[in-house]
C-alpha cells in the first residue's frame, strides 16, 4: 500500500505539473502571436492580471464569470468520477435556465424564500432529466454518451429560441430574444453590494461537499471503483449501472444551477446568449484541474479571471476580442497534448493500480 | 470580526472608484466609451459605428479621447464592459446594439454623472442620464426597394433581416414600399436569421431565397457580406444595409444604405460638453445625412440611378413621406389612414409588415 500511495502521488505531481505546463506553453505561444502584431506580451498579461484581480471591482467581477465555470466544472467532474464523460454542461446549463424560468415566471409568491428553493428544484429537474437521456441510453444499448450529450446541447440551444420566440416571448417587447422580466422577489441575492451572487456559495459548497464525502463514504468508495474500473466492480456486484446514471443525473443537476444562478442573479429573465460557452469552458476547468472538486474551485476562479480581465485586452491594450478566444483554445490545446504525454509517461503505474482494485475488492465482497 | 472589517474594506474600495474618475475629469479630455456588438472590421454596422468613433476623435482631438469594446454581448456581460469604461474614466457611453439597454439600465443607476446613449431603442424606463437615438435607415431603402423593383426579372425579391424588431420592420416595409410604388406586382419574401451576425444561416437564407425565385437579394444584419457574396456567388443581385460593399462585390451590387455616424457623434458629444444635452429620444431622419444612399453598382442602368435618387432627394428635402398613408399591413389591415404620415411613435415601434411582404414574420 506504500508504495501505491507513492504511485498515487507521483501521478498528482506529474498531473498537476502536466496542467501548470500546459497553461505555460499556451501563454508562451500566445506571447509569439503577440510580438508579432506588435504588443508587449508582459504589458498585455499584466493588463490581464489587473483587469481580473487588480481592483474590488475586477475581483468581484472574476467570482461573477467563475461561477457558472465552477458549476459546470463539477458537473463535468461527477460524472467522470464514475467513467462518464458529460459534455453536455452547457445544454444543462440552459435547461436549468428553462426550468428556473418557468417557475419564475407562472408560480406566483410574496416570498424570496418561496420561490427561489422552488426555482432551484424546477431548474435540477430539467437539468437532471436532460443528462438523464444519455445516461439511459448509454447504459442500456450503448449508445455513447459523449457524442450525445454534445449533440443535447444543440437541442437545448434551439428550445430556449423556441421558448423566447414563442409561447414564452416577452409581451412588452415583441420579436427581441427574451422573456418578460422576472418578478424581483426571484432574485438570488447578491453578496457585498456587487454582482457576485449566492452561486458561488453553491459551487464552493459542492465542492467541499464532494471533497469530503467521495473519501469517506462507502458510495464515494464505490464510485471510485467503477470510475477506475468498471468491470471489476461489475465483478464485485456492485450496481454499476445504476450508480452511472444517478451519476449523470446528479451532474446534469448541478450544472443546472449554473443556469438557474445565471438568470435569477445576473440576467432576471431568459435569453438568447445566456452562456457564452460557461458550459465548454467549465469541461475545460474540469480538465484543468484532473476532476479535483477543489481544485476546479480554484481553477474556475483563474479562468474567470483570464475572461473578465479579457475586457482590458480591448480597453487598453486595443487587441480584437478574438485574442482571448486564441488563449483559451491554446490552453485546451496544449492541456490535450501533455495529457497525452502524461498518460505515456505513467502507463505503467496505471497497470500496476488497476490491477489493485479487484484484490481490495474480493477481500470486500 | 475580520471578515467584517474585510466587508468594509470592500466597499470603501468600491465607493472610491468613481470619485476618483470625476477629480481625474478637469481640464482633461472628455472619455467616450463606445460598445459594439460585433467586430469592428465586419464591413457593416460596427464598422460604420468605428469609423463614426474615429472621425469624433479627429475631428474633437485634444477635447476628447475615445476608448471601445467589441463583440459585446447583448446580455449582462454588457453591464461589466460598461462599468470597466467608468472606472477607466469615461464619461459618455455609446451602446450601439439594440440589446443593450437592460444593463445600460442599471449601470445608469449606479452612476447619475455618466451620459448614456443607446441607440434604436423605444424605452419605457427614463433615466435623467440615459438618451436614445435614433438614427433612421428606412428612407435610403424606399430608394433601394425602387432600384430592386427595376432591375428583377422575376418580380421575386429577397430580404433577410436578423431580428425583426421595429426599426429593422421598418427598413423592410421602406423597401417593399418603394419597390411597389414603381412595379405593384413586386413580392417581397422576408427570412429571419434570429441574429445579428450568423453567417452560416445566413448564406443557407440566401441560397434558399435564389432557390425559391427571387433575383434581388436585401438584408438588415451586422453586416450584410455575408449574403452578398453568397449571391454574388450565385450570379445575383444584392442591396446592403450599413455599408457601401460596391468594391467588395462589383458585378451583382446593386445600391443600399450606408451610414456616415461621424457627424452624429460629434453633435451629441458637443452638446454634453456645451451642456445641452438632454434625456430624450431623438429622431434623426435621411435629412440629416447620417443615412446615406450608398453608391449604385455599374449593372444599374442610368435611368433607374436618376430615379432612385431623385426620390431619395425628394424625401430629404421634406417633399415625400415614406409612410404616407394610406398603407395597409399584410393582413389587409388598415395601419395609416389616406392623408396621413406615419409619425415617430408609431415607426420607433413599427411591429407589423406591409402588405407585399411575405414569409417570415412569425406573428
Amino acid at each position: 500500500m506504500v508504495s501505491g500511495h507513492w504511485q498515487k502521488l507521483r501521478r498528482a505531481a506529474l498531473y498537476t505539473l502536466g496542467s501548470l505546463t500546459a497553461v505555460l506553453i499556451a501563454f508562451l505561444i500566445t506571447a509569439v502571436f503577440l510580438l508579432l502584431v506588435g504588443r508587449n506580451p508582459i504589458e498585455v498579461y499584466i493588463g490581464i492580471y489587473q483587469g481580473a484581480f487588480g481592483d474590488s471591482f475586477s475581483f468581484s467581477e472574476t467570482l461573477v464569470a467563475a461561477t457558472p465555470i465552477m458549476l459546470c466544472g463539477l458537473g463535468v467532474a461527477i460524472a467522470q468520477w464514475l467513467g462518464m464523460m458529460n459534455v453536455g454542461v452547457e445544454g444543462q446549463l440552459y435547461l436549468g435556465a428553462i426550468g428556473a424560468t418557468y417557475v419564475a415566471l407562472n408560480c406566483h409568491f410574496t416570498h424570496s424564500w418561496q420561490l427561489l428553493p422552488l426555482m432551484l428544484v424546477g431548474a435540477a429537474i430539467c437539468g437532471g432529466f436532460w443528462s438523464f437521456i444519455p445516461a439511459i441510453l448509454r447504459v442500456t444499448i450503448g449508445v455513447s454518451e459523449v457524442i450525445t450529450t454534445l449533440l443535447m446541447n444543440y437541442i437545448a440551444l434551439l428550445l430556449v429560441e423556441f421558448l423566447i420566440h414563442g409561447p414564452w416571448e416577452d409581451p412588452n417587447n415583441v420579436s427581441w430574444p427574451q422573456t418578460a422580466a422576472f418578478p424581483a422577489i426571484a432574485e438570488l441575492p447578491h453578496l457585498f453590494a456587487t454582482r457576485v451572487h449566492l452561486g458561488i456559495v453553491f459551487g464552493i459548497g459542492i465542492a467541499l461537499l464532494f471533497a469530503f464525502l467521495l473519501p469517506t463514504t462507502k458510495i464515494g468508495f464505490i464510485s471510485r471503483v467503477i470510475g477506475s474500473n468498471p468491470d471489476a466492480a461489475e465483478y464485485a456486484h456492485y450496481k454499476v449501472k445504476r450508480y452511472q446514471v444517478w451519476a449523470m443525473i446528479i451532474s446534469g443537476a448541478v450544472a443546472a444551477l449554473a443556469g438557474f444562478s445565471q438568470v435569477s442573479a445576473i440576467e432576471g429573465r431568459l435569453r438568447s446568449g445566456l452562456s457564452p460557452g460557461y458550459g465548454y469552458t467549465g469541461f475545460l476547468a474540469c480538465w484543468l484541474a484532473r476532476h479535483n472538486p477543489i481544485a476546479i474551485v480554484i481553477v474556475s476562479i483563474l479562468i474567470g479571471g483570464l475572461l473578465s480581465g479579457a475586457d482590458s485586452l480591448q480597453l487598453s491594450a486595443k487587441l480584437p476580442f478574438a485574442t482571448v478566444n486564441i488563449l483559451q483554445g491554446m490552453i485546451f490545446f496544449c492541456l490535450l497534448a501533455t495529457e497525452q504525454y502524461i498518460n505515456k509517461l505513467t502507463s505503467k503505474s496505471n497497470i500496476e493500480s488497476n490491477t489493485e482494485s479487484p484484490k481490495v475488492l474480493r477481500s470486500e465482497a | 470580526m475580520i471578515i467584517r472589517i474585510l466587508l468594509y474594506l470592500w466597499l470603501v474600495l468600491l465607493m472610491q472608484n468613481p470619485v476618483k474618475a470625476s477629480n481625474e475629469l478637469s481640464g482633461q479630455p472628455l472619455k467616450v466609451g463606445f460598445l459594439m456588438g460585433g467586430p469592428v472590421t465586419d464591413f457593416g454596422w460596427n464598422q460604420s459605428h468605428n469609423d463614426g468613433r474615429i472621425y469624433l476623435e479627429k475631428h474633437m482631438a485634444g477635447k476628447v479621447k475615445t476608448t471601445f469594446a467589441e463583440s459585446v454581448p447583448e446580455s449582462s456581460e454588457a453591464g461589466r464592459v460598461m462599468e470597466r469604461m467608468i472606472a477607466q474614466g469615461a464619461k459618455v457611453i455609446f451602446a450601439t446594439s439594440y440589446g443593450y439597454l437592460d444593463s445600460m439600465l442599471k449601470v445608469a443607476a449606479r452612476h447619475p454623472d455618466v451620459v448614456f446613449m443607446q441607440i434604436n431603442r423605444y424605452s419605457e424606463q427614463k433615466r435623467a442620464n440615459i438618451g436614445v437615438y435614433f438614427p433612421y435607415y428606412f428612407e435610403p431603402l424606399y430608394s433601394a426597394g425602387i432600384v430592386a423593383a427595376r432591375v428583377t426579372k422575376t418580380h421575386k425579391l429577397g430580404f433577410i433581416v436578423g431580428h425583426v424588431v421595429p426599426n429593422v420592420l421598418a427598413g423592410v416595409n421602406a423597401f417593399t414600399l418603394g419597390a411597389r410604388s414603381v412595379n405593384p406586382g413586386v413580392k417581397v419574401n422576408l427570412v429571419c436569421t434570429n441574429s445579428w451576425n450568423d453567417p452560416a444561416t445566413e448564406a443557407e437564407a440566401t441560397k434558399a431565397l435564389v432557390e425559391s425565385g427571387a433575383d434581388v437579394i436585401t438584408s438588415i444584419l451586422d453586416s450584410s457580406l455575408t449574403v452578398c457574396n453568397a449571391a454574388a456567388k450565385l450570379s445575383t443581385y444584392c442591396i446592403g444595409a450599413a455599408y457601401d460593399l460596391n468594391k467588395q462585390v462589383p458585378k451583382t451590387w446593386l445600391t443600399g444604405q450606408s451610414w456616415n455616424y461621424g457627424p452624429l457623434y460629434v453633435r451629441v458629444v458637443e452638446q454634453v460638453i456645451n451642456g445641452s444635452w438632454k434625456p430624450v429620444t431623438q429622431y434623426y431622419t435621411a435629412k440629416e445625412g447620417y443615412a446615406q444612399l450608398a453608391s449604385f453598382g455599374s449593372t444599374v442602368p442610368q435611368a433607374v440611378r436618376g430615379e432612385a435618387a431623385l426620390a431619395f432627394k425628394k424625401i430629404t428635402t421634406s417633399k415625400v413621406a415614406v409612410f404616407a398613408g394610406p398603407i395597409k399591413d399584410s393582413s389587409g389591415k388598415l395601419r395609416i389612414p389616406a392623408g396621413k404620415t406615419a409619425d415617430n411613435h408609431c415607426i420607433e415601434q413599427m411591429n407589423w409588415v406591409v402588405s407585399g411582404v411575405e414569409g417570415a414574420l412569425t406573428k
